[in-house]
This record gives C-alpha cells, sequence and structure tokens, in this order.
C-alpha cells in the first residue's frame, strides 16, 4: 500500500507541473535526479566489485589492477594540473567504441541497406499470378525515393552546374519523401507518448483514494502558492 | 462561425486541452469498450517467427529497456514475448545493456501469464538471467566475442557461469541461434545488427520498439535484417490478442489508445480549421 | 608544455585502440582478438568510473546553491534533499550489492521497492509529459501554412487512426482500403525517406570516425592543449 501511495506522490507531483510550477514538482524533479543517480552509482558499483575487485581479492587476475587505476583517472577532470591525465580512460572508451562502431555500421546500415535497395526487382513477377503491378510500382518507388533523400543531403554540388541543378530536382523529390516520413513519425509518437501516459494513468487508478486526495492536495497546494505569488507586496 | 469564435477557440487555456486528454483518456480506464481491433501483418509475421523455433536452441531476449518505455508499450510486449518464449522448448537467456532493465527482468517473470508458461522451466537449465552489462556497444562486442570472459561477475544472482549449466554451450555469438529485442533506444536494435549480426549473419532478429523508432525499424525489416517488428502499443496489444492473453486492463488500454489518438487527431482538425477560417477572413491590403 | 601532457598521446591511444577493433573485427588474427577481447572487457569496467563526475557534479553545484541562499528563498531545502538522498540511495545499493554477493543492488527489497515506486513512477510521468504538450501543439501549432506541412500533417492523420486500434472503424466498409494505404505509406515513402536517412547517417558516422582518429576533431578531450 505504502508503494502505492508513493507511486501515485511521485507521478502526480510531475504531472502537476501541466498545472503551474509548485513545490512539489519541485520535489519530483530533485528526487527524480538523486534516485537516477544513486541507482547507476550502485549498479556501478556493482559491477566494478564483481567483475574487478573480486579477481584481485581472490588472487585470480591481478591485471584487473590496470582498469581500476585508468578508471580512477576521471577523478583528475577537476584537477587544474593533472587534468591530462583525465583524457587517457576518456580515449580508451572513445577509441573501443568508436572501432566498434565503424566495422559495424559499414556491413549492417551502409551496405545492407543499399543492397537492398538496388537488389529490389524492377518487373515482379509472380510464378502463378503473373504480372504484379503494385509490386513493381512500389519498387520503383522505393529506388527513386531513396536517391531523392540521398539527394537532398547532397550539398558538395553547386546549383550553376547541370549535376548539380539534377541533384537538386531530385532533392526536392527526397525533400516530399521525407515530408511524409515525418509526418508518419509525428503519428507514431503520438501513439508512444500516449501510451506512457496511459501506462502511468493505470497505475494511478490501481487506488481511487490515493489518486483523488494526492490529486486534490497537490492542486490545492499549487493553487495557494501560484496566488501567493502573485500578490503584490 | 463567426472569426471571434475561432480566436477565441485558439486562445482557450492550455490547462483545458489537458483536462481534456485526463477525461478521454479515463473513461475507457474506468470501463472497457470493447472497440475492435485488427491485427497488423508485422505481428502475425512476429508470432510465426516464434512458433516456427526449432528445440533446444538458444535464444537471447534483450530486455533493452527504460522504466517509462516499459511502462508504455515495452512492457505488455516484454510479457507477451516472454510468455510465447517460455511456451516454446528453447534454452533462454534473458540480459540487458541497459542499467535500467536488469530490474524489469524480474518483473516481467512475475506476471501471471509468464508464470504459467514457465512453470516446468528450471533456472540454469532452460533460462538464465544475465543482468545488466555495462558498456553498450563495446559491451555487446564483447559478449559477442567471449561470452565467459564478459560475463566474470557471473549471473543476476552472482552465480558463476560455470555452475549454469545451459551456458556451458554458449561460448560466442556463433552459439545464439534468435535475439529478440525491447529496445527503448540507444543500444538497441542497429548496435546489435553491427556487434551481433555483423559476427553471426544467421542470427535471426526480432524487435519489439517504441512507436517512436517504428519509422525507421521498418527499414530494417524491409532489408531482411530483422524477420519483424511490434509496432509500439498497437504492436503489442495486437500479440497479447494473437496469443489469448489479453485481459480486461489490456482491452481497456487498447481503448484508451484509440480514444488519446481520437482526442489529438480532433485537436488537429480543429485547430487548421481555425487556422484556415482566420486566414480567409483576414482582410485584403489596401 | 610537457610532451607527455598534450593531446597527441591520448589521440594515439584512441587511434590505436580503434584501429585494433578494426582489424580484429574483419581478421581473425589471434592475438588481435585476443587483445581487442581484453580492451572490451576492461573498457566495461573503467565507463562505469563516469558516474562519479556525476555525481561530484552535482554535489558541488547543489552545494552552491546552499551555501548562496537569500532569506525567504527555501529552494535550497530541495538541493540538501537531492544530496541526502543520492548518498543514501548509493549506500543502500552498496549494502544490497554486499549483502546478496552479487552484481545487483536490487536483490535488495529495500533498493528494489525505491526502484519499482519511485525511479519508475517519475522517468515515467516526466517523459509521458510530452503527451500533454504534443495534443496542445496539435491544436496551437501543427497548422498547415503550406504545402509540405499539409502532407506531413495528412500522413500523421492517416498513421495515428492506423495505429489506433479502432481506427479504421470510422471508414466502416472501406476499412480494409485503409489499412492498405496505410501500410502503403509506411512500407514506401516512409521506409524510403529513413533509408536515405540510415544510409546517410552511416556516412557521417564513419566519417565522424576517421575525423576522431585522425586528430580533427579533439572535443572529447576536453579544453586545453
Amino acid at each position: 500500500m505504502l508503494g502505492i501511495y508513493a507511486y501515485a506522490l511521485f507521478a502526480l507531483a510531475a504531472y502537476s507541473f501541466t498545472y503551474r510550477d509548485n513545490v512539489f514538482f519541485k520535489l519530483a524533479e530533485h528526487t527524480y535526479l538523486a534516485v537516477a543517480i544513486g541507482y547507476t552509482a550502485a549498479v556501478g558499483y556493482g559491477y566494478i566489485r564483481f567483475t574487478a575487485v573480486e579477481p584481485i581479492i581472490t588472487g585470480k587476475n591481478m591485471l584487473w589492477i590496470i582498469p581500476l587505476v585508468v578508471g580512477f583517472l576521471f577523478v583528475f577532470f577537476f584537477s587544474k594540473k593533472y587534468f591530462w591525465l583525465y583524457r587517457f580512460p576518456i580515449a580508451m572508451i572513445t577509441g573501443s567504441g568508436m572501432g566498434l562502431a565503424m566495422s559495424g555500421t559499414i556491413s549492417a546500415q551502409f551496405l545492407a541497406q543499399i543492397t537492398a535497395t538496388i537488389g529490389l526487382p524492377l518487373v515482379v513477377v509472380h510464378p502463378k499470378l503473373g504480372f504484379q503491378a503494385m509490386d513493381t510500382l512500389n519498387n520503383w518507388l522505393i529506388i527513386i525515393m531513396v536517391i531523392g533523400t540521398l539527394a537532398y543531403f547532397f550539398f558538395s554540388l553547386g546549383p550553376e552546374t547541370g549535376l548539380g541543378k539534377a541533384t537538386s530536382k531530385a532533392g526536392l523529390i527526397g525533400r516530399w519523401t521525407m515530408m511524409i516520413a515525418f509526418g508518419s513519425a509525428f503519428g507514431n509518437t503520438v501513439m508512444t507518448r500516449m501510451n506512457l501516459f496511459i501506462g502511468v494513468y493505470k497505475n494511478l487508478l490501481r487506488d481511487y483514494t490515493s489518486f483523488i486526495g494526492l490529486a486534490v492536495l497537490i492542486l490545492v497546494v499549487a493553487t495557494l502558492q501560484g496566488r501567493r505569488e502573485k500578490k503584490p507586496e | 462561425m463567426n472569426m471571434s469564435f475561432w480566436k477565441k477557440l485558439e486562445a482557450v487555456d492550455v490547462r483545458l486541452i489537458f483536462l481534456v486528454i485526463w477525461i478521454a483518456v479515463g473513461i475507457p480506464l474506468l470501463t472497457p469498450l470493447y472497440l475492435p481491433l485488427s491485427i497488423s501483418p508485422d505481428t502475425v509475421k512476429y508470432q510465426a517467427a516464434i512458433d516456427a523455433l526449432p528445440a533446444d536452441v538458444v535464444v537471447v531476449f534483450g530486455m533493452d529497456v527504460s522504466p517509462a518505455g516499459y511502462g508504455g508499450e515495452l512492457g505488455p510486449q516484454a510479457r507477451a514475448t516472454a510468455t510465447h518464449l517460455f511456451r516454446k522448448p528453447v534454452k533462454l537467456i534473458f540480459l540487458t545493456f541497459w542499467e535500467t532493465g536488469a530490474p524489469l527482468i524480474e518483473d516481467v517473470w512475475k506476471n501471471k501469464f509468464v508464470v504459467d508458461a514457465m512453470k516446468d522451466k528450471k533456472y540454469g537449465v532452460d533460462y538464465v538471467n544475465l543482468g545488466w552489462i555495462p558498456g553498450t556497444e563495446t559491451g555487446m562486442a564483447s559478449f559477442a566475442t567471449d561470452v565467459w570472459k564478459t560475463l566474470e561477475k557471473g549471473d543476476y544472482k552472482g552465480t558463476k557461469l560455470a555452475d549454469l549449466p545451459m551456458m556451458a554451450k554458449v561460448k560466442t555469438i556463433s552459439d545464439i541461434y534468435m535475439l529478440v529485442c525491447i529496445e527503448t533506444g540507444t543500444p538497441g536494435g542497429p548496435e546489435y545488427l553491427r556487434q551481433w549480426q555483423a559476427r553471426n549473419p544467421q542470427m535471426k532478429m526480432l524487435v519489439g520498439s517504441l512507436g517512436v523508432s517504428v519509422p525507421a525499424n521498418i527499414a530494417y525489416v524491409a532489408a531482411g535484417q530483422y524477420i519483424s517488428i511490434l509496432r509500439g502499443g498497437r504492436g503489442a496489444t495486437e500479440y497479447q490478442r494473437l496469443l489469448g492473453i489479453m485481459t480486461t486492463a489490456d482491452v481497456m488500454g487498447s481503448d484508451a489508445m484509440t480514444m488519446s489518438h481520437v482526442i489529438v487527431l480532433v485537436f488537429l482538425i480543429v485547430g487548421n480549421l481555425g487556422y484556415f477560417a482566420t486566414r480567409k477572413a483576414k482582410p485584403a491590403k489596401t | 608544455m610537457s610532451f607527455y601532457k598534450r593531446k597527441e598521446i591520448p589521440i594515439l591511444l584512441t587511434t590505436f585502440i580503434a584501429l585494433v577493433m578494426i582489424f580484429s573485427t574483419f581478421f581473425k588474427v589471434k592475438a588481435a582478438q585476443d587483445f581487442a577481447s581484453t580492451m572490451q572487457t576492461w573498457v566495461l569496467v573503467i565507463v562505469n568510473f563516469t558516474v562519479i563526475l556525476g555525481i561530484v557534479m552535482i554535489t558541488r553545484m547543489h552545494k552552491g546553491r546552499i551555501e548562496k541562499r537569500k532569506p525567504g528563498d527555501n529552494s535550497w531545502i530541495f538541493s540538501v534533499w537531492l544530496i541526502v538522498l543520492v548518498v543514501f540511495y548509493f549506500l543502500l545499493g552498496v549494502y544490497g550489492v554486499e549483502s546478496s554477493r552479487s552484481a545487483t543492488p536490487t536483490r535488495n527489497p529495500a533498493f528494489a521497492w525505491v526502484y519499482t515506486n519511485i525511479n519508475v513512477a517519475l522517468d515515467s510521468a516526466m517523459y509521458s509529459m510530452l503527451a500533454f504538450f504534443i495534443s496542445s501543439a496539435a491544436f496551437r501549432a501543427f497548422k498547415a501554412r503550406t504545402k509540405e506541412a499539409a502532407v506531413l500533417l495528412l500522413s500523421a492523420a492517416v498513421i495515428m487512426l492506423y495505429n489506433a486500434p479502432a481506427g479504421s472503424v470510422i471508414f466502416g466498409p472501406l476499412a480494409e482500403q485503409f489499412n492498405a494505404l496505410s501500410e502503403w505509406i509506411l512500407n514506401v515513402p516512409n521506409m524510403a525517406g529513413f533509408r536515405g536517412i540510415l544510409i546517410g547517417a552511416a556516412v557521417g558516422a564513419i566519417s565522424l570516425g576517421i575525423r576522431v582518429m585522425t586528430g580533427r576533431e579533439r572535443g572529447y578531450l576536453g579544453a586545453g592543449e
């Protein structure tokens, strides 16, 4: 029961911002930051403790001292004299992340998507049903629209050249394609945000007393706070 | 309607709009309306892919979610997917690359349909929970190249991999048959593609995503990189219907989703009607 | 400035590690793969230390607010609350880790309770507030001022109706045709647009990687020489 009241208090305190800024919202935003940082620090501690520290304590693998020492170099971010030491752990994280991302991007995002586009059949014929007009048209549209979208972002050719003019006309197709794509992205964003709200609303309705009681309390306090702030001195 | 009506409408207090949302979404959450629901082809393909899983293959369940995503669209997706997977004779590895996803794996296991589906399964033999692996893409690459070296810490309870019988056969990404990723954002599907599928092109992928990621994920489905996706909250509802695990609360949620979309559409139409009405009524310049 | 303090050494380190990762992905040379694997597991430990920066910065900022408080302004109380809660929750997590002998602090029921009833509540509520702002924006801001905007809004309207589980019902006997149109919008123009964006983003990511490896992009190393 205490959990339900705590959930309702903090969720409604956060939502109270849509009414007006108030003391409950300030409580919510400070609490949110605190528990997020505390949680991240605790899980980080747990991982370091049982991945690196435990093998050192048991004598299983002393090499784990190296990443522990490198990790501690982060504290030199706050030192003017030894700031340069902070760059080493950053360099390791950036180097490994970037190298892995680059090697995977070439095959997974670049080649796969291009292959999928140019591999589309220009004439679709079903072995039993024969020529498929709609599928053929769709494939042509996809190829033209993908090229159009890529052309839209191609700024290297000036509009005064013949190729530049052709690129900018192709870019027009890309613009219209992206308008439809962003429209569908907006439609899907509405679904996500509404579902987030519905999820919280369902949890608030687990217990009507906590929901209505806390909502009234927060509204009254926020209104009184607003009136006090408006009153001339 | 004259211009002053549209001007008054445009100047309405925004908190009134918020109140309309609270009421419109709240009504179906108090009483189910049992509105109809059609099933999209992607959800049918998603279900068929899990149905077609051969026995004894290793499936990774990537619970890469934030609390907000889980509370909205991804929780129902995760619970339905876990129910379906536990009904199959496969070996399941639960893990996450989002630190917020780790406690939510255990929350999925508490769902009544999942509990029923996993009642004959034994931890360590049929399924394991490896918890959170940090480092986003670096963590994924590390897991792909050497699972045991990456999980020095053991599983979420601290049990070493040597004491989990099913992990004896899982050393690298080549031992994984399928990945089902329930993703909030980054790291998620594209990162798995770059680090896992790039190393094991035979590995199949299913993705349950937020609605906001669906437009981009469709490109990966079209390229054959994902077998299929669950499209946000709508996909979760369809999947629950297909599996026969839709509760009254889920029906209410589905109806509330319909009402919320209709309300936003009404706002969009009324707002634009007002714009066109006031635009036409502007006097001509002299 | 001393040589070892200059940015060139960490840049060389970044480039070396990146090249090892790329090499070990494409070439099956055991020594390179073992080195890359070890480096990856070390980075997984190092990356967790970044939270120290966050904690120290937040503590400094709110300590400053407490010290500079003015009479009549009580917002410093929230700064005290924040610092106390961070320390308390972290120590509770440490206790959870040590008592359960696992890397998972939520094995401690109290820590899990705070996560489930406070963290989840606040995270969900904060992100879902956009639902209200999207609704007010739909009413006030999203106007079809140009042809492109009109196309965008039309596409959004069709997809919104399609996403609503019962949305196609309003079309009655044409519901199936409406569903087919919506699927076409998602699978043809939407997919083509996002595919172009994905390819462009991939090119951008590769070029950024090359810029970092050649030392042209140094922002990640912080200020100074």
